[in-house]
C-alpha cells in the first residue's frame, strides 16, 4: 500500500517539480551567456540567491500539496482509501525527500553549469582547504547531505504538523491556521535554536569536532523529525475532521 | 444475517453545537436505506463518521464488526456529494487508482458503465460537465464489491432525464448481500427504491421504519411524510 | 426504456402485484413465460429488489406465478387460474365503474347504451387505424 501511495503522490506532484528542476538547469546553461557572473557578484552569491528562491518555492509546493491533498476536496478520496494514517504521512514525506534531493541535484548541476569556467577552481579550493584525501571529502559531503536531509525532514514534518493541527482545530478556520502556523514556526525554529545551543554546549565541553557535531546535531534533528511524524500521524488518525 | 452497519448512541459535538445527539441504528445486509433530512440534521456528520473522515466522536460505530479504520474502508464504498478527484486526472487514470487500491474493484464493469453513461474515458475530469463528473464518481463507487455503499446525494447534480438511468444502474450493479445507505433530499425520484428510511432531525432520529409500512400507516408517500415532518 | 411510475403514496408492492396481474391477464406475459431475474426487473421498474420479491411472493401465493429452484420464476401455465383472476379483476373494475356511473345519476339502460356506443366507436377507430396501415 505504501508503495502505491508513494506512486500516487508522485503523480500528483511531479509536474511542478520537474518544471522547477528544468528551469534551474536551463538557467544554469543560459545564464552565463547573459550575465557575467564572476565579475559582479560572484558565483556563490548567485548560488545562494537561487537556492533561496527554490527553497521558498519548494516549501510552498510542499505545503500546498499536503494541505490540498489531505485536507481539501481530495482528502475525501485519500482518507477513504484503505491505508493507515502513518502511511499517508510517510508517503508524502518520502515524496518530498525525493523532490528535495532532485532539486538539490538540479541546483548543484546549475552551479556547475554556471561556473563552468571557474568551477574547477572553486572545487579545488574547497577540496584543498580542509581535507587531504578525496575520499574524506566525499565522506564529508555524504555526512553533510545526511544532516541537510535530516534538517529538511524537521522542516517539512513541522510544516505537516502545523497543517494537520490547523485543520483539526475546531475554533474556526482563521484561528486554526494561526495556531497551525505557530506550531510549524515553533517546530522549526525551536529545533534550530536547540541545535545552536547544542553546538555551543559541544564547544564548551570540548567536543566541537565535525564528527561529534554531526552525530549530536543529526541525532537532534532525527529525534524531532520522528516526533513530528508521530504527532502528525496521531492527529490524522484520531482527530481528523474533514470539511 | 450479519449487521452491516451498527451505530450505538452516537454523539458528536462541534463546540457547543450538537451535530449528533445519540443516534442508534442497525442496518442488516441486503437493505437499501434512505437517510433523509435537511441540511444541518446530522446526515453529513454521520456519513463522515461511517466513512472514516471524522474520528472524534462518542459512541460505537461498527461496519461489519469493524470500527471505522483501514478494515472498514475496504468494505465501504463511498460516493461523496462533491468532486474529489483532481481536475487534471484523466478518467481512465481514476479507474487505475481505484483498481490499485481496492481489491474488490472491477475495471471492466466500470468501463462498461462509463460507456453506457457516455462518459469519455480519455478526457480530463476538469473537462467534463458536472453531471458527467457525478456519473464518473458513481461508476467508481458502484464498481466495487463492497458490503456497504454510502451514497451521498447520488442524483442531486444529475439532470432529471438521467436520474432514472442512475437509479437503475445503482440497483443493477450493487453487490449481492450488500446494503446501501442513500442520503438525499430529492426524495420523490428515489423513494420507490428504499427498503427502510431514517429521518434525521437536529441530530436525532425522528422517525425510522420500513418504507412500505410507513406508506400504509401514514397514507402518503415518503416524500409527503418528509414534507410534513420538516415543515417548520 | 419506458419509465414505469409507481404512486409512492400507496405501498409499492401492491402496485407491482396489480401490474403483474394485468400483464398476465392481458397476455402481455404468456403462460409459462419466464420472469426476469429480480435484480434486473427491479432495475427496470425502479423499485427495491426486496419490494419486488415481496410482490412476487404474493403472486406465488395467488397461484399466478411459480418458482423453480434453479431456473427462476415463471408465469403459471394454469390458464383456468389466470381466467379466474381475470374474471375477479374485471368484476372489481366493473363494480367500480358502475358505482361511479350511478353516483353520476345514470340508469342501467343509459350505462349499457354508453358502453355499447363507446365499444363501437373504439372498434371503428381500430379499423381505421388498421385500414391506413394497409395502404
Amino acid at each position: 500500500m505504501l508503495g502505491k501511495l508513494i506512486r500516487l503522490d508522485l503523480r500528483f506532484a511531479y509536474k511542478k517539480y520537474l518544471a522547477m528542476a528544468a528551469l534551474l538547469i536551463l538557467s544554469g546553461i543560459f545564464l552565463p551567456w547573459i550575465v557575467d557572473l564572476s565579475a559582479a557578484v560572484g558565483l556563490m552569491s548567485v548560488f545562494m540567491v537561487g537556492f533561496l528562491i527554490i527553497a521558498v518555492m519548494s516549501v510552498y509546493l510542499v505545503f500546498e500539496n499536503f494541505s490540498q491533498n489531505l485536507f481539501g476536496a481530495e482528502g475525501y478520496l485519500m482518507h477513504t482509501l484503505p491505508v493507515r494514517p502513518w502511511q499517508l504521512v510517510a508517503s508524502k514525506t518520502v515524496t518530498t525527500f525525493l523532490w528535495f534531493n532532485l532539486m538539490c541535484a538540479a541546483v548543484v548541476l546549475m552551479g556547475i553549469l554556471m561556473g563552468r569556467g571557474d568551477f574547477s577552481i572553486q572545487f579545488g579550493y574547497i577540496g584543498a582547504k580542509e581535507w587531504a584525501a578525496f575520499g574524506d571529502f566525499l565522506l564529508a559531503c555524504l555526512k553533510i547531505w545526511v544532516v541537510i536531509n535530516l534538517l529538511m525532514f524537521v522542516v517539512v514534518l513541522a510544516l505537516y504538523l502545523g497543517i494537520a493541527f490547523a485543520s483539526v482545530s475546531l475554533r474556526g478556520r482563521k484561528l486554526g491556521r494561526l495556531c497551525g502556523g505557530a506550531v510549524s514556526f515553533v517546530g522549526i525554529w525551536g529545533v534550530v535554536y536547540l541545535a545552536a545551543r547544542v553546538a555551543e554546549w559541544l564547544a564548551d565541553v570540548g567536543m566541537a569536532s565535525f564528527d561529534s557535531a554531526w552525530w549530536v546535531e543529526g541525532g537532534v534533528f532525527a529525534l524531532f523529525a520522528v516526533l513530528y511524524f508521530l504527532l502528525t500521524t496521531y492527529l490524522i488518525g484520531h482527530k481528523l475532521n474533514l470539511r | 444475517m450479519q449487521t452491516v452497519l451498527r451505530i450505538d448512541d452516537l454523539h458528536k459535538m462541534y463546540g457547543a453545537q450538537v451535530a449528533l445527539g445519540g443516534v442508534s441504528l442497525a442496518i442488516p445486509e441486503g437493505r437499501i436505506v434512505g437517510l433523509l433530512g435537511p441540511n444541518g440534521s446530522g446526515k453529513t456528520t454521520m456519513i463522515k463518521i461511517i466513512c472514516g473522515l471524522l474520528h472524534d466522536y462518542e459512541g460505537d460505530v461498527q461496519i461489519c464488526g469493524y470500527t471505522p479504520g483501514v478494515e472498514s474502508k475496504r468494505l465501504v464504498s463511498y460516493l461523496p456529494d462533491k468532486m474529489t478527484l483532481p481536475a487534471w486526472l484523466k478518467v481512465y487514470e481514476s479507474l487505475g487508482i481505484y483498481n490499485g487500491f481496492y481489491e474488490d474493484f472491477d475495471p471492466q464493469k466500470a468501463r462498461r458503465l462509463l460507456d453506457q453513461l457516455e462518459v469519455p474515458e480519455h478526457k480530463r475530469i476538469g473537462e467534463l460537465s458536472k453531471g458527467m463528473q457525478e456519473k464518473l464518481q458513481l461508476v467508481l463507487a458502484i464498481s466495487r464489491q463492497a458490503r456497504l455503499y454510502v451514497l451521498d446525494e447520488p442524483i442531486a447534480g444529475v439532470d432529471p432525464a438521467s436520474r432514472d438511468v442512475i437509479l437503475s444502474i445503482i440497483m443493477d450493479n450493487f453487490a449481492h448481500g450488500a446494503s446501501i445507505l442513500l442520503s438525499t433530499h430529492i426524495i420523490s425520484d428515489v423513494e420507490t427504491v428504499f427498503d427502510d428510511v431514517i429521518f434525521l432531525k437536529e441530530g436525532r432520529i425522528h422517525l425510522q421504519g420500513d418504507a412500505e409500512t410507513l406508506r400504509q400507516e401514514h397514507g402518503q408517500s415518503i416524500d409527503g411524510l418528509f414534507r410534513e415532518v420538516y415543515k417548520c | 426504456m419506458l419509465k414505469v411510475t409507481f404512486d409512492p403514496s400507496v405501498p409499492i408492492y401492491t402496485q407491482i402485484v396489480d401490474r403483474f396481474r394485468r400483464e398476465i391477464c392481458s397476455g402481455a406475459r404468456q403462460p409459462g413465460e419466464r420472469i426476469e431475474p429480480v435484480r434486473e426487473l427491479a432495475g427496470t421498474l425502479g423499485v427495491n429488489p426486496n419490494t419486488l420479491q415481496r410482490a412476487l411472493g404474493e403472486l406465488e401465493r395467488e397461484g399466478l406465478v411459480y418458482a423453480e429452484r434453479t431456473a427462476g420464476r415463471f408465469v403459471t401455465q394454469d390458464t383456468e387460474r389466470i381466467f379466474a383472476v381475470q374474471k375477479e379483476l374485471s368484476r372489481t373494475m366493473v363494480r367500480d365503474f358502475v358505482m361511479k356511473m350511478r353516483a353520476l345519476g345514470c340508469t342501467l339502460e343509459q350505462i349499457l347504451e354508453l358502453v355499447g356506443q363507446e365499444m363501437a366507436s373504439m372498434e371503428g377507430e381500430q379499423q381505421d387505424a388498421d385500414g391506413t396501415q394497409d395502404r
